[in-house]
């Protein structure tokens, strides 16, 4: 059984990076692509967009304290 | 630091364990043992003894035969003594008992045809390379298991019998016992190319080599003898072992030679494995335990290595410290919340190094001609590092000589920062910086109201105290870790220091509406926070003394707890301009995680001031309470009767409600029945409330201003004490259908199954304090049970967070990786916002 899980109201929204703005967010904390957080291949949220290993997500949640609160996650084997 | 490639002169490319063979042992020896005496009439170690000086010195002054080094330099060396007939080693027995089963008992080749063997052979080298040692290991035991089950040797044909094992080393082989001998003869057949299959090298580890004959002889330098004072020899454990073994040894190739009875040579052969397996590890299974003559266990080979007090966990993995010392503590309210008072003996002992200038060279050689007593100092470093005692004999020299450029490890003494910690260290806040305080007692000295963050208290704890060595030390303890910069809690922004118990108490004493004080009481009270001064009035306030130790400029508006229970009015607190106009100052504003006021000193005035203010507050506190006194009374524990005659009914009602439901549904009712006597607690809580008398009454008191206690604990004091559980339903089952003999047969009533309608102050009937206790054992095993477990928990959670930090961009990070991007998402300090707000 296949599950949309962007459908649920848990699922924080997920985007694939552009280029341009996976260098800008590398420079702003000064740091190589491995130094991301991962996420797996074979993660649902992957697999629905569609992304490929050395992709970068951008993945906006909703904090309670902070409000939107973005991350970014290295797609990995 | 790097290490510069220049030095590397060989690097370890990998690592080969194996079993010495007693050839190996013979060719390493110096000495063949072969007497069992130690010294001779003279006090002279003997030739060939245990004590061969060419095993290595344990004597200063003597150098050794075998070498020539002194004690320094000589690293002793192993003996060896050739054994009469062979013996099993304990810890190799598992091995042995395999490698006899999967192994021929004629031809000695493994028990698996040669085409089989081929493929394992592949299989286990892959399985090396791929999968790791754990992989082939596994393999190794599946062949082991499939070759002890064959019947037939694939080789020679010949049958296979099973060999038992009885331990600890008893081999059987059908009805015969298999001798140690006989064991050597099948492990010597085993071919080079089978041992593979065993995980065995047969350069470094052949199969009889497993077994002992020839004992490697421990140099004396790891088994040293003490002089006793008397002059008496005292030897080493294993020097003991080793005599019962030489001398065994002895007696068994006597017997061999003058060709004595079978009989007895076994009885000494057992003797001489018996001895050499407790030489090897005392204590295995069924072996009993060899003792000395004070029957204390004696200490072999394996216990030097073995478990928590072996030779890794306690001394490769050890840290240990110096400039520390460790006691008990006592609560001193005179010292200030970030002092420590430490014992002079301790102060005499741990010292800080102070560099000699030009400006401190003549007190630090007062220190110096002090030495001897309190403030002195213990050790000058010159300039090319030679430390020397002060002593009687060179103190003249050392002051004459002293200059800058030297260092004194003088004696730590009142205001020096140092570490002051209470194991479990759980949090940052078990180690923070506090100032010394030297006093004349023997404990050390804490405020009680700095035991929050160390979770300690005075029921035997002790902590320990760390002397920081150099100024960089000093700098980040005092600006960093000092306690008075961890007041405030960094995990939910509420000060962990402050008021508790008495001062809260005191303080709510002071700063109630009818508390005044004549003119001289003020000026004693005020006296005690260092306030000194000529009052002008003839009254004053509680409040108005309360005001002089807040900022000037301070405005300030809280519910305090008072008005959280009585909602009047004038306990609100309201300060304006540093003036208290109106309320109570109790445990909303000044309590310990709780703190509204000393919250807001913090984030608005900071540490200082705030560190000021919690002293002074406590120590008005206290001295009100000294002054004006506070105790309880048995009366402050009385409601009027007609509280207890709605209790009764209350109790009642639920009875018959019970009554009620058993009649209708039996035994499916249970979980309504326990609603029902939770009513009863609510409805029991709710006559205390209404019925306690709310004035002069000390408890209600403590109660209301937050410094001890809750209506909650009154219920089973004063109330009933309620339903007792096991296990989450209501005691059952002690007798057949009824919980003991004091109840009727298939009764299933509130009281029948655990309801306690007495209180602690009536006191509880025998049936009703059984239940109690049952009840309570169970929290307690409970409590046992999960505190190593929530322990654990916790320190897996902290390992795993360790190296995390927060850099400058506000990212947390581990080493350069990204593990959040804001740190706690917002990027707030939690202590140093206002309840999760920067906007100050």
């Amino acid at each position: 059984m296949d599950i949309d899980v962007f459908n649920s109201r848990l699922s924080p929204q997920y985007r694939i990076m552009l280029k341009e703005e996976l260098d800008q967010l590398l420079s702003k904390y000064n740091i190589v692509i491995k130094d991301l957080p991962k996420i797996k291949v074979n993660d649902p949220a992957v697999k629905l967009l569609d992304a490929k290993e050395g992709d970068v997500l951008e993945i906006k949640r909703s904090s309670k304290t902070a409000g939107q609160y973005n991350y970014y996650r290295l797609v990995v084997k | 630091m790097k290490l510069d490639s220049n030095f590397v002169f060989s690097k370890i490319d990998a690592l080969e364990f194996g079993i010495m063979s007693p050839k190996m042992i013979q060719k390493m020896s110096a000495v063949a043992i072969t007497s069992s005496e130690l010294y001779d009439i003279d006090g002279f170690p003997v030739d060939g003894g245990l004590s061969d000086l060419r095993m290595g010195v344990i004597d200063p002054g003597l150098t050794c035969k075998t070498c020539g080094n002194t004690i320094r330099d000589c690293p002793g060396h192993f003996g060896h003594l050739e054994l009469a007939r062979p013996v099993f080693n304990v810890k190799t027995v598992p091995y042995v008992y395999n490698l006899i089963n999967s192994t021929c008992n004629s031809c000695g080749r493994i028990l698996i045809s040669d085409e089989h063997l081929k493929k394992l052979s592949e299989d286990i080298i892959s399985a090396e390379i791929n999968e790791g040692q754990k992989k082939k290991i596994k393999l190794i035991k599946a062949l082991i298991k499939h070759a002890k089950n064959v019947t037939v040797c694939p080789f020679c044909r010949a049958k296979q019998r099973k060999v038992k094992l009885e331990k600890p080393y008893t081999f059987i082989d059908g009805d015969q016992k298999l001798t140690p001998i006989d064991v050597l003869n099948r492990l010597e057949k085993i071919k080079d190319s089978d041992l593979q299959f065993f995980g065995l090298d047969p350069d470094y580890s052949r199969p009889e080599w497993m077994m002992v004959s020839i004992l490697a002889v421990p140099p004396i330098t790891i088994r040293p003898s003490i002089t006793l004072e008397n002059g008496q020899r005292s030897e080493d454990d294993l020097t003991h072992k080793l005599t019962d073994i030489v001398r065994t040894n002895q007696r068994l190739a006597e017997n061999i030679r003058s060709g004595a009875p079978e009989i007895i040579i076994d009885e000494l052969w057992d003797l001489l494995q018996y001895h050499i397996t407790t030489f090897i590890s005392n204590g295995s299974a069924q072996v009993p335990v060899a003792r000395q003559k004070s029957n204390k266990k004696l200490k072999s080979l394996e216990d030097r290595i073995k478990g928590k007090e072996g030779r890794f966990r306690g001394s490769a993995l050890a840290k240990r410290v110096n400039y520390s010392a460790r006691s008990v503590i006592s609560p001193d309210s005179f010292l200030r919340f970030d002092e420590v008072g430490v014992p002079i003996k301790i102060a005499k002992e741990v010292t800080y190094p102070e560099y000699v200038t030009d400006l401190n060279i003549d007190r630090l050689k007062a220190t110096i001609k002090n030495f001897n007593s309190y403030p002195g100092a213990n050790y000058v470093i010159t300039p090319d590092n030679i430390k020397r005692k002060i002593t009687e004999m060179t103190v003249d020299n050392i002051i004459d000589e002293l200059k800058p450029g030297y260092i004194v490890e003088r004696h730590i003494k009142d205001g020096d920062i140092i570490l002051f910690n209470r194991q479990p260290s759980l949090h940052r806040l078990s180690i923070m910086g506090h100032r010394v305080k030297v006093l004349p007692y023997k404990t050390l000295g804490i405020n009680p109201a700095s035991t929050l963050p160390y979770n300690a208290d005075f029921d035997g704890d002790e902590m320990n105290i760390h002397v920081l060595q150099n100024e960089e030390a000093l700098a980040e303890a005092d600006m960093i870790i000092n306690i008075k910069n961890n007041i405030v809690s960094p995990r939910h922004g509420l000060p962990l220091i402050g008021a508790a118990q008495d001062y809260v108490s005191g303080c709510a004493l002071l700063t109630s509406k009818e508390t005044e004080f004549e003119k001289e009481n003020a000026e004693f009270l005020l006296s005690n926070i260092g306030i000194v001064t000529d009052l002008k009035k003839k009254k004053y306030t509680g409040r108005e003394l309360f005001s002089m130790i807040l900022p000037e400029d301070l405005n300030f508006e809280s519910q305090s707890s008072t008005y959280k229970i009585t909602k009047d009015d004038d306990s609100i607190v309201r300060i304006k301009n540093g003036k208290l106009i109106s309320g109570v100052i109790d445990a909303a504003t000044i309590g310990r995680e709780s703190g509204s006021l000393l919250q807001f000193l913090f984030v608005r005035y900071g540490s200082e001031v705030t560190a000021k203010f919690i002293d002074q507050a406590n120590k008005l506190g206290l001295m009100t309470i000294f002054n004006l006194g506070m105790s309880v009374n048995i009366r402050d524990f009385d409601i009027p009767k007609a509280a207890y005659t709605e209790i009764e009914k209350a109790v009642k009602e639920g009875e018959s409600s019970v009554a009620e439901l058993l009649k209708d549904y039996d035994d499916i009712a249970e979980a309504k029945i326990l609603s029902i006597a939770n009513r009863i607690r609510i409805k029991v809580r709710n006559i205390i409330d209404a019925y306690i008398d709310k004035k002069n009454n000390n408890v209600e008191a403590m109660i209301t201003t937050g410094a001890k206690g809750s209506i909650t604990n009154l219920i089973p004091t004063i109330g009933l004490v309620g339903q007792q559980m096991l296990r989450d339903v209501r005691i059952s089952n002690g007798f057949s259908d009824r919980l003991t003999s004091h109840f009727k047969k298939g009764d299933n009533g509130l009281i029948a199954r655990g309801f306690i309608v007495s209180n602690y102050r009536k006191g509880l009937n025998p049936v009703e304090y059984f239940l109690h206790a049952a009840s309570s054992r169970e929290g307690l095993m409970d409590n046992v049970i999960r505190t190593p477990i929530s322990g654990y928990m916790q320190r897996r959670l902290s390992s795993a967070l360790n190296d995390l930090k927060v850099a400058d961009d506000l990212s947390v990070r581990l080493g350069s990786a990204i593990v959040q991007f804001k740190y706690g998402e917002d990027g707030l300090d939690v202590s140093a916002s206002d309840k999760g707000d920067l906007k100050l």
